[in-house]
């Protein structure tokens, strides 16, 4: 493998759902992702409940403190080697942002209830050994392993009807949660995608990937000079608000393969 | 075109579906004014949701009447080959047995949909009355009760004029709605929103609708 150090190139955007232009909402997903020394990546993705208040708030404070947890376990101390620490340093990252909009909830006045915040989450951590994942409620991770096909590691249990989720601000949240850990493996690309773009991204029947969806996304992610605006178009596209009237995050990240020596 | 937007290849999922059943009055206290703008209020329907691409397709909607027999006017089809029918009204009203027809109803298009893998949002139930039931409602009610409990169905339920507000109350769960003098086609237009709303999550039973004002006496 070489000494060379791991560089990842990453990009997100959204776009506001029509339904959600006609209730006068903003979008109500954020994204957020970091790239920290020694070629560690984190990512993720969150979906603000339509039925909430304060979902847009709600998403936001659950990407910020569920990356600023894994930011600051990632700092103090080496990133782990195997499942059971990931997992351990995922359930606390969810579990920070549990807390965090618990709290929100709590301390103002006029909206005392956690479920006006109500949010999925969708966190992913990559190091130069591992990939990690954890979820709560819908949206879909997808990785790729050595230049091949797209996967998706975990699924989140499923419901009878597409617009009931579980969500990170909930009691249950833990056992709602799932978790997947690949390590020793070639990752060399990762996606993160909230429940709007699910109708395009996998196949209903299978739960698969639909690679023709990932693949070109992952090429344009590649490119040096790959935008966030080219994104952000891409999902208000005609072509995309035809199929779906959902808000819309998507993150993508691609290892670098020829990163020179310094 | 851009990139993206050329080279990305969606995959080919069915539209998932929001079924709604209509269990409409059109017994003898409706004739007049109140079948005329029921059917208006129809028509509106029909037209607010033709007019929007994903509705068109994704909103089934099925008729049952109840005006001296049970009638089922129309079986769930797609808003975008739906067209309103011109009610008459005459007879009794045999909601409890409407009730139960419109359930069932449901009930099979579900067990459809999971046999051709196609997903789909809670189903609706919504029932105009302008009278109190005649004949037996208990056991329908009680199916209601059961349904809502299950979280298998969305019901809801509209007095119009000189309708048993009360006994409305004992069917549905949902507190039932008065409708303001024959404003169906305001009733209908705030049906044809919710459908179109109904794919925002929903954070338990909560149901994501726009505001019921305008149509509604509170």
């Amino acid at each position: 493998m070489g000494h060379a150090p791991v560089r990842w190139r990453a990009l997100g955007a959204v776009a506001t759902g029509a339904a959600h232009e006609r209730r006068g909402a903003g979008c109500e997903d954020a994204y957020g992702y970091a790239r920290l020394p020694g070629g560690l990546l984190l990512l993720a993705v969150a979906d603000g409940a339509g039925s909430a208040s304060r979902a847009a708030e709600g998403a936001r404070c659950a990407v910020t403190t569920a990356l600023g947890s894994l930011d600051h376990a990632l700092r103090t101390g080496a990133p782990p080697l195997d499942g059971p620490r990931w997992r351990t340093l995922l359930e606390t990252a969810l579990a920070a942002a549990h807390a965090a909009l618990n709290e929100v909830a709590r301390t103002e006045t006029y909206a005392p209830d956690a479920r006006e915040l109500a949010t999925t989450l969708l966190l992913v951590a990559v190091s130069p050994r591992c990939f990690a994942a954890a979820q709560v409620g819908d949206g879909a991770i997808a990785l790729r392993v050595a230049g091949g096909e797209p996967e998706i590691p975990l699924h989140p249990p499923p419901t009878e009807y597409p617009n009931e989720t579980t969500f990170i601000t909930g009691v249950g949240w833990r056992e709602d949660a799932r978790y997947a850990v690949r390590c020793d493996e070639d990752v060399d690309a990762v996606a993160l995608l909230s429940d709007g773009l699910e109708l395009l991204a996998v196949e209903g029947r299978t739960r698969e990937p639909h690679a023709p969806f990932f693949r070109p996304l992952w090429s344009y992610a590649a490119r040096g000079d790959a935008a966030p605006e080219e994104l952000a178009r891409f999902l208000r596209s005609e072509r995309v608000a035809a199929r779906t009237d959902d808000d819309r995050a998507l993150v993508l990240a691609v290892r670098e393969r020829d990163v020179p020596a310094p | 075109m851009s990139y993206l937007e050329t080279a990305v290849e969606f995959a080919d999922n069915p539209d998932p579906r929001c079924p709604c059943v209509l269990l409409l009055d059109t017994s003898t206290s409706m004739r007049g004014a109140r079948i005329a703008g029921l059917n208006d209020g129809l028509l509106a329907l029909e037209r607010d949701l033709q007019g929007d691409a994903l509705a068109r397709r994704r909103v089934e909607l099925a008729i049952v009447t109840f005006g001296g027999s049970v009638q089922v006017l129309q079986d769930f089809i797609t808003a975008d080959q739906f067209a309103a029918p011109r009610l008459n009204a005459g007879g009794g009203t045999p909601m409890g047995a409407a009730i139960t027809t419109a359930l069932d109803l449901l009930a099979a298009r579900k067990t459809a949909y999971r046999d051709n893998g196609i997903s789909y949002y809670r189903p609706w139930a919504f029932l105009i009355t302008d009278g109190e039931p005649t004949g037996e409602w208990r056991a329908a009610a009680e199916r209601v009760r059961a349904e809502e409990a299950g979280r298998r169905v969305a019901f809801f339920a509209v007095g119009v004029e000189d309708a048993d507000m009360a006994r409305l109350a004992e069917i549905a769960v949902r507190t039932p709605i008065r409708l303001r003098g024959l404003d169906f086609t305001s009733l209908f237009l705030w049906l044809s929103q919710s459908q179109k709303a109904v794919s925002a999550s929903q954070v338990g039973d909560q149901v994501a609708l726009p505001e019921v004002t305008g149509w509604a006496d509170v």
